[in-house]
This record gives C-alpha cells, structure tokens and sequence, in this order.
C-alpha cells in the first residue's frame, strides 16, 4: 500500500516538479515563496494521493492546492511586508531569467493583485478553459472573466508595446 | 484583448517560465515530507478520538451506577444490535458474577467502574434479549433431539413460534458467534500495571528528620508492622492500598502531629476494620478514657516493660500505648467496619488477629512513630491531680463546687456556689503549646489585659462578652502548657487563679533523650 503510494507519487514528482514550481513562481514572483507552496503542495498531494489518483485529477488537486497556499501566503501578515530593493546589496547575477524577458510584462504581472494574477496565470500558462479555471478557483465563471479582463487590461499597455514592434502581431 | 494578444500573452508567460531556474530537490524529499504530514495527521487523528472516547466512557462510567440515569426500559427498547461479535462470552459473565467485592472504591475507580464490569453490566442486565437470543431460545428447544454440539447451523423452524418469548435465555448460547471481533476490547479494559494501587512494602522504617515524607509509604510500612504482630500470614489483613483504605492526618504550620489510615481485614466475606493512629501526643488522638463522660469500658494492661489502655465498645477494642518519646499509638479493631455487622464481634478478625495481647504488642512495636521532623509533646499532667489541685487553690471556705466533666487533657469543669448565694460555672484546664494552645484575644473578648504576678511572669486575662457567657480568663502560657481558668462570674476572685495557673507542676518538661 505504502509502496504503491510512493511510486505513483515519485512518479508524478518528477514529471511534473518543475512545471509546478514554474507555475509558482509565476503567482508569488519569488524563489523562496515559490518553493515552499510547491513543497507544501507536494506533501498534501501524498496525503491525498489514493484520492486524487483515482479520480484522475492529480493536477487539478495539485493547482488548487499551490493557487490557496499562494492565497493564504499573501495573508499572513508577516506577508504584507513589501521588501525594498536595496541596491547597495550584494547580488548574484540573474539566472535563467534572461534581461528581455524581465521587462516590463514580468513587473506588469507582478503589480497585479493575487486573485487577478491567478486567473492569468491558470488561463494563459496553464490553458485552462474559464469553466475549468472557475471550477479550479471555485468561482463563477463570470468572476473569472471579469477578473481576466482587469487583469488583462492592466498588461494591455505592455503587451501592446511589445507586440506592435513585432509586426503587428495583434 | 484580442486573440493575437492572447497568444502573445501566453507565449510571453511561457518563455517566462522557462527562463526560471528550477532548483534540483530529490523525489524522495518530497516523499519524505509527504510521510511526515501523513503521520502527523494520523497522529492528530488518533489523539482525538482517543479523547472522544474517554470523555463518553467517562460520561458512561458517571451515568453506569445512577438509578435515575436517562435508560431507556427494556420493555420499550427495540433489539436492533445482534451480537455477532463475542462481547457477552461466558467467561465475561463469570467475572461480571464474582461475589464478595468489597471494593469500597470501586465507585470512584475510573477503569473498573466505566469501561469494566460496569458497562458490561450495564449492557447484559438492561438490554432485553437480542434477536439471536430470541430465535436461538426456541430452535434451542426444538432441536434438543437432532443438534447436541456446538456448531449445528440454525435451522428454520417449520412453524413460527405462537406465543412470544417472555423470558430471557436462561441457558448459554448454543451457537458460536460467526463474527470476528471488530474492535479492540483490551485497550479500554486492560488494568494498567504501571500505575498499581497497593503501594508496595518499603523496605525502610519512616524518615525522620528534615526528609521528605511519602504518607503511602508510611502507611504501608505501619500496615507492615502491624501484620507481624496480627497476621503473619497475611491471611486476613490486606495491604495498604492508596485507593481503598482511608487514611487521616492532623497537620498545623507544616508539621504532621498525627498519622493512621484504616486497613482492610477480610475474612470470608466479611470485612473488618483496623485503624491506627500515630500521634505526636494524647491531645491528638480521641481517647475518652478516663473522661467522665466516656461510654467505652477501660481498663489499663501493664506488663512492666508496657503499659497500655484498653478500650472496648460494641465489640470495637481500641488499645492506646504512649511511646518513650511521648507519641501515642492506638490500634482499633472494628470488626464492624463494614457496617453489615454480619459478624459476632469477637470474631471479625480470626484467631488472635484482634485479641487484646496482640494490639498491645502492635501497638508499643517502636518502629510505629511519626515520619519527618515531628513534633514533640510535653508529658501529661494527671488529670484528678490537676482537678484536686485546681479545687484547693481556687475554691474558699464555704464555696462548694460542683464538678461535672473531667478528661484527660486535662480539663476540669463545674459550678461553684458561694455562701452569698452567688455562683457560676468555673473551668480550669492545660493544653500542650506546642500544638497550639497559645493565647489569642478573641473577638468574643470584651478586653485583653496583661498582669505581671512577679519574677517578670506574667498572665493574660480576658473579659468575656455576655453573649460569650460573660465572666473572666487567666491563661498562662508556660514552656509547655498554657493553663486556663475561666469564671463565668466576673466577681469570682482572680488572684488565686494567677497564683494556680503558673504553678511549675503544670510545666512538665521531658528530656532530651528518652
């Protein structure tokens, strides 16, 4: 039983960990952050494993699970306190993030609120369909289109910048 | 937004995304950490019910012995539960059945009590017959002739049964139970032998000095010392248990100026009582001997080496022997300790358990003294010496008085009558101060006052309230005694109960070595 549960779930770790972690990263903006919603997914996912193995909704669990941790994160109040950016700091020179990409869409994203920035993050990187990003959120879908085109509308002036020179990819 | 954006987004998100930089974690980490909250949550899971549990077999074991207790009748109650597990086994009912506890705490015993006999009584005697019980009863019967063993599957009468069991079965179940038993009986019922209640024979006399005291151990020892002398063989005196036998204690500013708890003496099935006490002195024990009221017959058993005072009364003999240091032991044999009083009351104890000759012995066995640092009394003063002495010094010629109670503390009370017609009551007594007989100015004094009566003694002298019943107090407070006379006639003269009371033959001092 237990062997069971640990080989369909270190099967499903390493497939999927890195997706997941991107994905977290993505909604919190943080290394750290990201980590440690992947990690406490990951350990409620073990819990839950011969459930949401036989439903066949791994992923699903796993997405809901990391979307509240992130929305519980940004609640606790130790949470609350932004961070300066202290140039004086001693930094290690940006990894994978390529200078193009940290532009202005990535500080557009991260200036959004935490349930707009889900939505954008379930429906543009994960490609879900409204019905199953509101079934994902537990919300109407009409709140995950209103919350969509907020959201969308806050990027537009980036998107639209990037994408004119582009050739009017539009 | 248009579509192109949309992809635009999408495509912008994902080559985000693949930019970050996924830190390498092991799977087994995350398996690790998976295990743990499992466990953790079982755990969690496991305490909870574990507390429900105890709070409704707590609630079960408060409600079990309540007569009034919300149960529904029997005649009312539907036989919904099969047994198909093994609970009533006849060997449940054989324990259910043991005569003769005299388990005075099994009330109050939280294991015994709930989830013990007293559930499982609580269920067989209450509940009315199961529907296994009610068919078995029957086919039982019908089918004496063909199915003599164990085992025989039920077979379905042919005609259904006309008139209606009445009764419950009589009989032991004929068939075996075809269930296993789901749950895990042994883990409510199980006594824990880590916590037992007879605390076990210490292996030294009580501690004396500035030592801490164990007050069970103590009681176990004097348990153990009495059963050398009473019953060797341990055939009736049980031993001590913390839980069952009663102990008493007598305690002022820290220190314990008595000690006994009551043992059990079981005989058959009757019980019987032995006390002792071990006390820092006769004022903290009760001993009505030699008090004018006292209804127990006395008499005093001097062998040379021990002097001991017998007391007996409606067949409970008290024997009282005063140690070398001043510590009183008295032993009692009630042999209607139980309150049955099935017993003649000579033989609650057998053989020579409660003879007199055996509770001297006990009694003045040396190794019975106080635990810790006890406290010492003053020797007694002769109560009719100290009567005499109080009538010769504080009566004059032509006063009479009356005396109507005397004890042994001592303490002497009565009424004077003078040739004037007046008169009143006039007591005199000495308590031992070390046990607290100090003067106080009590609120039902009208006035305190100190009065030197020369070489820099001095006394002090009350005046009483009427409500308190009026009159004067002189007390001195020697070095051992603190001697008392009171008149309920403010008239009545003092100066000889200055000159009575700081008399140096109330002031007995006992040496340092006994």
């Amino acid at each position: 039983m237990v062997g069971t549960r640990d080989d369909g779930f270190t099967a499903y770790v390493v497939g999927r960990r890195a997706h997941l972690y991107r994905a977290a990263y993505l909604l919190c903006g943080d290394p750290h952050r990201a980590e440690d919603i992947v990690q406490n997914a990951l350990a409620k996912l073990y819990v839950a494993w011969p459930r949401a193995s036989r439903a066949d909704s791994v992923d699903a669990y796993v997405r809901r699970v990391i979307v509240n941790s992130h929305l519980d994160e940004t609640r606790r109040p130790w949470r609350r306190e932004a961070p300066t950016t202290d140039d004086r700091l001693d930094r290690p020179a940006p990894v994978g993030v390529t200078p193009e990409d940290s532009d202005a869409l990535w500080s557009a994203l991260r200036k959004l609120g935490p349930k707009q920035r889900r939505v954008v993050v379930l429906r543009h990187y994960w490609g879900l369909s409204v019905e199953e990003t509101a079934a994902d959120l537990g919300v109407s879908p009409g709140t995950v289109k209103s919350q969509t085109s907020a959201a969308l509308d806050k990027l537009r002036s980036v998107l639209l910048a990037d994408a004119t020179p582009r050739g009017g990819r539009r | 937004m248009t579509d192109g954006a949309d992809r635009f987004l999408e495509e912008r998100l994902h080559s985000l995304a693949r930019g970050v930089p996924v830190p390498v974690v092991p799977p087994g980490e995350d398996v690790r950490r998976g295990r743990r909250r499992l466990l953790r949550m079982r755990l969690a899971m496991a305490g909870a019910t574990t507390g429900t549990l105890a709070v409704v077999l707590g609630i079960t074991g408060l409600t079990a012995g309540d007569p009034k207790a919300t149960e529904v009748p029997p005649s009312t109650q539907v036989p919904t539960v099969l047994p198909a597990t093994p609970s009533a086994t006849p060997s449940d009912k054989g324990q259910e059945a043991t005569p003769g506890s005299h388990d005075r705490g099994g009330g109050d015993d939280p294991v015994g009590g709930a989830a013990g006999p007293g559930t499982d009584r609580g269920a067989d005697a209450g509940a009315p017959p199961s529907l296994d019980q009610v068919k078995n009863a029957p086919t039982a019967e019908v089918s004496a002739g063909t199915a003599q063993h164990h085992g025989v599957p039920w077979v379905e009468p042919t005609s259904a049964p006309t008139s209606t069991p009445s009764g419950l079965p009589s009989g032991d179940p004929t068939g075996d139970p075809t269930g296993l038993p789901s749950g895990t009986p042994t883990d409510l019922v199980t006594p824990t032998p880590t916590d037992p209640t007879t605390v076990p024979p210490p292996t030294e006399p009580p501690p004396t000095g500035d030592t801490k005291v164990r007050i069970d151990r103590v009681l176990a020892y004097y348990n153990d010392v009495l059963a050398e002398h009473l019953d060797p063989d341990r055939a009736g005196l049980q031993p001590y248990d913390r839980r069952i036998d009663p102990k008493a204690t007598r305690r002022s500013d820290g220190q314990l100026f008595a000690l006994g708890a009551t043992y059990r003496w079981e005989r058959g099935r009757a019980l019987s009582g032995l006390e002792i006490m071990v006390a820092s002195g006769w004022d903290q024990v009760d001993w009505d001997c030699g008090a004018t009221y006292s209804d127990w017959s006395c008499h005093v058993v001097d062998s040379g080496t021990v002097r001991a005072e017998v007391a007996i009364h409606d067949g409970v003999r008290r024997v009282a022997v005063e140690h070398a240091d001043g510590q009183v032991v008295v032993v009692t044999a009630d042999p209607t300790y139980d309150g049955s009083h099935r017993l003649a009351t000579s033989d609650g104890f057998g053989g020579s358990g409660g003879s007199e000759a055996a509770l001297v012995a006990a009694a003045s066995d040396a190794r019975l003294i106080l635990p810790g640092r006890a406290p010492q009394a003053p020797p007694t003063i002769a109560s009719d010496a100290f009567a005499s002495a109080g009538r010769a010094a504080l009566l004059s010629r032509g006063e009479t008085f009356t005396q109507t109670s005397l004890d042994r503390s001592p303490a002497v009370r009565g009424t004077w009558s003078g040739a004037a017609g007046a008169g009143g009551t006039l007591r005199w007594s000495a308590r031992p101060v070390y046990s607290g007989g100090g003067f106080s100015c009590l609120v039902t004094y009208l006035r305190c006052t100190t009065v030197a009566v020369g070489d820099g003694t001095t006394v002090d002298v009350a005046l009483l309230r009427t409500k308190a019943g009026g009159g004067w107090l002189v007390q001195y407070d020697g070095p051992s005694y603190a001697v008392r006379v009171y008149s309920s006639d403010r008239t009545f003269p003092r100066k000889p109960a200055y000159a009575f009371v700081t008399r140096a033959d109330w002031q007995p001092a006992r040496d340092a070595t006994p």
